[in-house]
């Protein structure tokens, strides 16, 4: 056990969450969660299940824009550290894994802690419905390392620093806007074709989707789900629904951590 | 000692070192000289491994390659230039880092602290330091531990004639252990003073090593400022192999 506190990734990531901790933006991000999450549960009935459904659209919007452009900056910025640490007996695979681990659990607590001071206190916990708010933590938790792997991702491919953060914007509004009208412009292009499974696939191609998707299975709204997520519930249920998300959302994970991770070792710091 | 064999590294298109043969034997200061832009910084980065050089190269030292490898790097102090440590780390915090990374104590920490009078702000965020203190700290996180090679990227840059006096104290005291100090420098009178071999890179290339006052004896100069004058005031290239 002592080993493995010793080691370099956990030490790396140690220092980095400690780091991140006393970073105000990272303040500033669960405050937001606090804020608007403690209106949104005041204002409802108090109701864990409707909560849920209202808080979606904010982890959603937030929990993705935040990891990438935060996500980007911090490891950008790192970079210059990075050359001197590469100097150290340890490999370049220690400080990147360190850095996504300490970075995450960072980014992964504050919205935690918004979210529960700002809305988890005022439910009942044995309240139905409780499982779906406990998911939709869950999601949000997903999607912060989710969008903290591309934002490695696409630092350690781009060679204009200053390009970055731009990138991170557009890569939002792809995920976040663009790819919707993306997959109703081929459902109207394509109308006449059978679209099911085609569209089913293109779905698991975005996470946030995916993660409404799975959210609103649970509570069971199918009516908000739009014709991907009737499709999604339609063909596959709810149990095997989560299931195979959930395997796309840890797969959304992994993938791109992974490749930014090779492409680091190979970089010219 | 450190045998580098046909070395080079392009930037897409650019090359940066062409074929660079260099062998730097123990217990010396060793400089490597040359304009801005010919390689001395990505030559120093690539026995480091924080630069990948093509392929086609290799790099020795103790009798073992070492391109893409790790455990070397417990024998090797790097003082890079310009470090940006992060801003809302303290030096404390730093210094206890690299101990953990190398998972061993520095042995002349206490020594160089009081020395660098670094105990002043030991407890002082990076973001809050001037240039002159956190090059005070990169001096401490590279002669902290006992490493048998040190490499300095522009050492005394930046730094208060005091300060610069003390680092090449420290640079002799190692070189009298035995240990072999790779530098880059654009001080010529550092150099002069300091080194007991220097090779010169220009575009990538390896012009020359030779001793300091070997090549201000052939130039028949003063100073080995002037002496690189004369050397680079040949018209001929070739004319520079010495």
């Amino acid at each position: 056990m002592k080993k493995i506190f010793n080691s370099p990734v956990v030490t790396i990531a140690l220092f980095e969450f400690r780091e991140n901790i006393r970073n105000k933006w990272l303040l500033i991000y669960g405050l937001s969660f606090l804020i608007f999450s403690g209106i949104l549960t005041y204002i409802g009935t108090g109701d864990p299940l409707q909560a849920s459904a209202s808080l979606l659209n904010l982890v959603l919007l937030l929990v993705p824009l935040f990891s990438l452009v935060f996500g980007s900056i911090s490891f950008s910025e790192a970079l210059p550290f990075h050359e001197i640490l590469v100097a150290l007996p340890i490999s370049r695979r220690d400080i990147f894994l360190g850095k996504w681990i300490g970075l995450g659990t960072g980014l992964v607590l504050s919205f935690l802690l918004g979210m529960g001071a700002g809305s988890l206190i005022q439910f009942n916990i044995a309240q139905q419905g409780f499982g779906s708010y406990l998911l939709l933590l869950c999601l949000g938790c997903c999607l912060t390392f989710i969008f903290l792997s591309i934002s490695f991702y696409v630092v350690t491919l781009a060679r204009k620093k200053e390009l970055i953060f731009g990138w991170m914007l557009l890569l939002w509004f792809f995920f976040f806007v663009l790819f919707d009208v993306l997959v109703f412009g081929v459902v109207l292009l394509f109308g006449d074709y059978p679209l099911e499974i085609p569209v089913l696939i293109l779905m698991l191609l975005n996470p946030i989707d995916l993660a409404r998707v799975m959210l609103l299975l649970k509570i069971d709204l199918a009516a908000m789900m739009g014709y991907s997520g009737a499709l999604f519930q339609k063909y596959l249920g709810n149990t095997l629904g989560l299931f195979i998300g959930g395997g796309a959302l840890a797969l959304w994970t992994l993938l791109p951590a992974w490749l930014g991770l090779r492409t680091f070792q190979k970089k010219d710091l | 000692m450190i045998t580098i064999q046909s070395l080079s590294k392009h930037y897409g298109r650019q090359k940066v070192l062409d074929g660079v043969d260099l062998t730097v034997s123990d217990g010396v200061l060793f400089a490597l000289l040359g304009p801005n832009g010919s390689g001395k910084t990505t030559l120093l980065k690539s026995l480091l491994g924080i630069v990948a050089p093509d392929p086609s190269g290799e790099i020795i030292f103790n009798n073992r390659s070492i391109l893409g490898k790790k455990s070397y790097k417990r024998h090797v102090g790097y003082m890079p230039q310009n470090p940006k440590f992060p801003p809302h780390l303290k030096v404390r915090e730093l210094v206890t880092l690299f101990e953990k990374l190398r998972q061993k104590k520095g042995v002349h920490k206490e020594k160089l602290a009081a020395d660098l009078q670094i105990d002043r702000f030991w407890h002082k965020p990076f973001g809050e330091l001037s240039g002159g203190m956190s090059q005070k700290v990169n001096i401490l996180l590279c002669f902290m531990f006992e490493t048998s090679l040190l490499i300095l990227d522009e050492p005394t840059l930046g730094l208060d004639p005091s300060i610069t006096f003390y680092l090449k104290q420290l640079m002799r005291e190692k070189k009298t252990e035995g240990k072999t100090v790779l530098f880059t420098s654009h001080v010529m009178a550092e150099v002069e003073e300091i080194a007991d071999r220097m090779a010169l890179l220009v575009e990538g290339k390896i012009y020359t090593v030779i001793a300091p006052q070997e090549m201000m004896r052939q130039r028949k100069s003063k100073t080995l400022e002037e002496a690189l004058h004369l050397f680079w005031n040949k018209t001929n290239p070739d004319e520079k192999n010495i």
